[in-house]
């Protein structure tokens, strides 16, 4: 999906800091993406089915292209609406100081309809998060689960609180040895032992 | 085809797996051979909880328990995918010489296998034991105007539209069969897919089918109660077991219509010989016990422990039955 | 009727026995316990309880096992509240104003008002179980094919009332959650869809892998990554209700019991549905607070915790009756009777009576043990908060890794897991509606296997869908759902033709007052 996202989002003016008009054009290139993928569905190999296997997917595709498209030209619009507004009726103060309408990454906001204000996410920690998430992924079955359990633990907490060494420690070892043992000993479901595999 | 495909393919596999069993079979192997097994044991039933093969897997941990015919620790875990074929293909692959796993699995992978959907088939990994075969059974509501086999089977000659018959995915392959033992033509059927015996009850109860075709345990309650009618029972001779014992089987009824469908316990591809012959003694002790047999009896299993040359042979057969009755059908040329 | 009673006595007199009891309450602190963690649900709970059931008489294991049952109900809201993580597929909806109040410090009162909605929508529905089943059973056959697809598409035309904002966002919410559910073996024909040549995506995308991802990863990654935001300040705030509370709350518990048991009653409806039905009736049946919804009405946790809770009364109702489960989770239960020797089905209730109304007993006893147990836990879960923002959205991950492990003990679902975990926080940012995606793809395998079905069954006729009174009566109001918005758009036209600026979005007014 990603792939799509970075093709379909041309910094053109209308789309220029609409998050939802981009998000719509990613929906419905997802819809495309899906509608060819469903159109290759085989057919059923019984000869009197009436409901083929690629028929939902097919309708669900369209849906997602109108709706995606229709979720763009929305946006568009109401952008446009709310630049007259500024010019016409001298209300400029609510559009100009929204971040949709300056602020091409994070945005939305005005547009998404009633969410409310959410505060930009930091992108390291983000990143930061993500990673950690795929190393404890990668590690869980080779390293173990209190291995890899407490070193996410321990580096995501240390990285968020620096200052309380030893309670990030402690946080851990027992997140991770706890959790281990209620469920090999307590419950019978064994969780993989990495290096540590010479516990019983 | 698919099935000669993968007969090459799985020589060469397990050619090489033999192979590779030999090359690792140095001093550290005979040793634990003498002491296995030592550490616990994981019985994978590859599907959900509640499924036909956890069912199995269970109920052999609770007799294997009860009997204390294992001494170290054993654990049901379920890996749950496309009736067992993800799981196999791990056991040829990721754990391929391990002897601390063994599954439970049976006919329904197999019919993914001969569809050539699959990445390995009974012939990648270590079958040890078939343990149990399962009949399927024909039943109609209590209210139906059919009243036996013939009936069912001469309306789908006459009008396939017109009978909707309900059964799990793998479950047509038996009707298309009978249908076609009768002289009709099995792409014809009205075959509506309902994944869970208990759908079907439901469907054959609200009139929305018309016949039911499963496994005898998913129906056994409502035929009991009378709520449903069982007109045949897939087998040779007829069941011993409530509520089946009055139900004629389909080969007394003329049709000659086979299809196995058997449960067995299989280890990993290259798995040590040590460890097959273990299993295959616990599997043999555990039928003969008295709490197998009052458990086989409870879920409608006739128990059918095979192994060796004639559990090769058992696969094999079933292969050949599968990939015929979809040849019938029209699923694969 | 002096039947039943005479029954139940008896049942009484099996289920208080000292051991008994003490196994009630092990199964409901067990349920509760595994209901709170995220991504583990009642049917691990029951997996892992069956190999202590199996040592004990069939009784005291079953009605160890029917505890854990309602007490994983009873649990999976307390992290929907708390960390908008549902424990369960049932508080999925939870999540959506629950999450709100516990942000806006009040996290108390919802797990209060959950607490009490549990217990009585459990008690009530029990009632029901007991003295109803056999006309409801009956009933629940009167629905074929037809009715179940009409019901389930009504179900989800109504997905937009989940969300406050574009409904456009989350019709496309609904449709990204139905092409997932697309994905895997069609069970009709046997013919893999999209998987691309996996096999791994053979079998779809569990439901429970989805939500553990797209709530938890998602809002693990987000609070995250914005600390030290004044916005993300939490406060445990007040721990009981007030009366006012108690006031809005008594309605949704009552509906919420009666639909949650209801669509219970209905073989292979979850209580996920229950509870979103019920969110869908407070929020058209209450004019007042209609605006409050979505940002933290109390009405969004005490009907739809109420229902999913009387849809686990509910769901036992076919399994004692027809002898077919309505759920997966009472699939695993009536192996259990299987194991012990029972033969599950229509003449259980006359072969072992005993049994069964010991089992109906102690439902009794479990819900007031498990208000006695969550009561006075109300205030510690509140506490959870008070753990380090990093600390308690680590350990939430990490069970969430776990959650995902033991479904399948596959580390492709761990990579799935990631992928849904990005595209729950995208979800989340750009203002589309993670429960409705989640509830898109607890209805597209009903939707399209009930459609298959009566097409199927009909030779593909479409007059199957208004033979009988029911789906007339459900094709009626498919229509009345389709019209009103289009109606409710051309009269607001009429009226807004004033000024442009209220001609824009409600959304895009509201975030212009903010400011």
């Amino acid at each position: 999906m990603t792939g799509i996202e970075s093709r379909e989002s041309p910094r053109l003016p209308l789309l220029r800091g609409n998050a939802d008009a981009v998000a719509g054009l990613v929906v419905a290139a997802f819809g495309v993406f899906f509608a060819v993928a469903a159109v290759n569905v085989e057919a059923s190999p019984f000869a009197n089915t009436v409901l083929e296997p690629g028929d939902l997917p097919l309708v669900v595709a369209v849906g997602l292209i109108v709706a995606g498209l229709a979720l763009t030209v929305q946006s568009v619009v109401r952008a446009r609406r709310r630049a007259v507004d500024v010019v016409g009726a001298a209300a400029g103060r609510a559009a100009r100081a929204d971040p949709a309408a300056s602020d091409p990454a994070g945005s939305g906001v005005a547009g998404s309809g009633g969410a409310e204000p959410r505060p930009r996410p930091d992108r390291r920690d983000l990143l930061v998060y993500g990673a950690l998430l795929v190393g404890y992924v990668l590690t869980l079955i080779p390293l173990g689960y209190i291995a890899s359990t407490f070193v996410f633990i321990l580096v995501g907490s240390m990285y968020h609180d620096r200052l309380h060494l030893v309670r990030n420690v402690v946080y851990a070892v027992v997140f991770s040895m706890g959790v281990f043992v209620v469920f090999n000993y307590a419950l019978g479901v064994i969780l993989p032992p990495g290096v540590m595999g010479f516990m019983p | 085809m698919a099935v000669n495909r993968s007969a090459v393919r799985v020589r060469l596999a397990a050619a090489a797996a033999g192979l590779a069993v030999l090359a690792s079979c140095t001093a550290q192997n005979s040793v634990s051979a003498e002491n296995y097994p030592r550490s616990a044991v994981r019985l994978v039933a590859p599907a959900a909880a509640g499924g036909g093969y956890d069912t199995t897997a269970r109920t052999i941990l609770e007799v294997v328990k009860d009997d204390d015919l294992v001494e170290v620790p054993m654990t049901v875990e379920n890996r749950d995918g496309a009736d067992g074929s993800v799981w196999m293909a791990e056991m040829s692959s990721s754990f391929e010489g391990a002897d601390n796993v063994i599954s439970v699995g049976g006919t329904a992978s197999m019919y993914n296998d001969v569809r050539g959907e699959t990445e390995a088939t009974f012939h990648d990994v270590t079958p040890i034991a078939a343990l149990i075969t399962e009949y399927y059974v024909l039943v109609v509501p209590a209210d139906s105007p059919y009243d036996s086999l013939d009936d069912v089977l001469q309306a789908v000659l006459d009008d396939p539209q017109s009978v909707p018959v309900g059964g799990g995915s793998l479950d047509r392959a038996v009707f298309d069969l009978l249908v076609l033992a009768a002289g009709g033509d099995p792409s014809q059927t009205n075959f509506v897919v309902y994944p869970t015996g208990a759908e079907q009850v439901v469907g054959l109860l609200n009139g929305d089918l018309a016949v039911g075709v499963s496994g005898t345990p998913e129906f056994a309650g409502q035929i009991a109660s009378g709520d449903l009618q069982a007109l045949a029972v897939t087998s040779d001779e007829r069941l011993s077991g409530e509520p089946y014992d009055d139900v004629p089987s389909v080969t007394e009824l003329g049709y000659e219509v086979s299809l196995a469908n058997w449960r067995c316990v299989y280890g990993p591809a290259g798995m040590p010989d040590y460890a097959v012959r273990y299993w295959r003694g616990v599997l043999e002790e555990m039928v003969g016990t008295d709490a197998w047999g009052a458990a086989a009896e409870r879920n409608q299993w006739e128990t059918t422990f095979t192994t060796g040359p004639d559990l090769t042979e058992l696969i094999d057969t079933t292969y050949q039955e599968i990939e015929d009755a979809y040849r019938a059908a029209g699923v694969i040329d | 009727m002096t039947d039943i009673l005479g029954d139940l006595a008896t049942g009484f007199g099996h289920a208080l026995t000292p051991a008994n009891i003490g196994w009630v309450l092990l199964g409901v602190l067990v349920g509760t316990v595994v209901g709170v963690l995220p991504g583990l649900g009642s049917i691990t709970a029951i997996a892992l309880l069956i190999p202590v059931a199996f040592g004990l008489d069939p009784l005291s294991g079953l009605i160890m096992l029917c505890g854990v049952y309602f007490g994983s109900q009873y649990g999976s809201s307390t992290t929907a509240i708390l960390v908008q993580t549902p424990g369960d597929m049932g508080s999925v909806v939870t999540t959506i104003d629950g999450h709100e109040m516990a942000k806006g410090g009040r996290a108390g009162p919802a797990l209060a008002t959950a607490a009490i909605g549990s217990f009585l929508a459990g008690t009530l529905s029990v009632v029901a179980l007991t003295f109803l089943s056999p006309w409801l059973a009956d009933a629940a056959l009167q629905l074929g094919a037809a009715e179940y697809f009409l019901l389930m598409l009504l179900a989800l035309l109504l997905v937009s009332t989940l969300t406050t904002g574009s409904s456009l966002k989350a019709v496309i919410s609904a449709l990204i959650g139905l092409a997932l559910a697309t994905v895997g073996i069609n069970p009709g024909s046997g013919v893999p869809r999209l998987t691309f040549g996996s096999l791994e995506l053979s079998s779809g995308f569990d439901f429970a892998l989805v939500a553990i991802s797209i709530f938890a990863v998602a809002e693990a990654a987000r609070v995250l990554s914005v600390r030290g935001r004044s916005a993300e300040k939490r406060e445990v705030g007040r721990i009981w209700m007030s009366k006012e509370d108690w006031r809005r709350s008594a309605g949704p518990w009552g509906r919420g019991s009666v639909v949650g048991f209801v669509i219970g009653v209905m073989p292979g409806i979850g209580p996920s549905l229950a509870s979103y039905v019920s969110y869908i009736l407070e929020k058209t049946v209450n004019r007042k607070h209609r605006r409050e919804f979505g940002k933290g009405a109390i009405e969004g946790v005490a009907g739809p915790e109420a229902a999913n809770n009387a849809g686990v009364g509910g769901a036992l109702v076919p399994m004692f009756t027809l002898g077919i489960p309505g759920s997966s989770t009472t699939a695993l239960l009536l192996f259990v009777f299987t194991m012990y020797g029972l033969q599950p089905g229509p003449q259980l209730l006359e072969t072992n009576s005993t049994l069964v109304f010991g089992i109906i007993a102690s439902l009794y006893i479990g819900n007031v043990a498990l208000l006695a147990l969550n009561l006075p836990l109300v205030g510690l879960f509140a506490q959870l908060l008070r753990i380090p923002t990093p600390h308690l959205y680590l350990g939430v991950t990490a069970f969430a890794v776990l959650g995902v492990y033991v479904l399948k003990f596959s580390q492709f679902d761990l990579y799935v897991m990631i992928a849904f975990g990005v595209l729950g926080f995208l979800i989340a940012r750009y203002g589309f509606s993670a429960a409705t995606l989640v509830l898109g793809m607890v209805l597209g395998p009903l939707l399209e296997q009930n459609l298959e079905r009566a097409l199927n069954i009909s030779g593909g006729d479409p007059a199957v869908f208004v033979e009988r009174p029911i789906s007339r009566v459900l094709v009626v109001l498919i229509v009345v759902v389709l019209l009103v918005p289009l109606l409710s758009l051309l009269a607001r036209r009429r009226r807004d033709r004033r000024p442009l600026v209220d001609a824009a979005a409600p959304g895009s007014e509201r975030a212009e007052k903010k400011e």
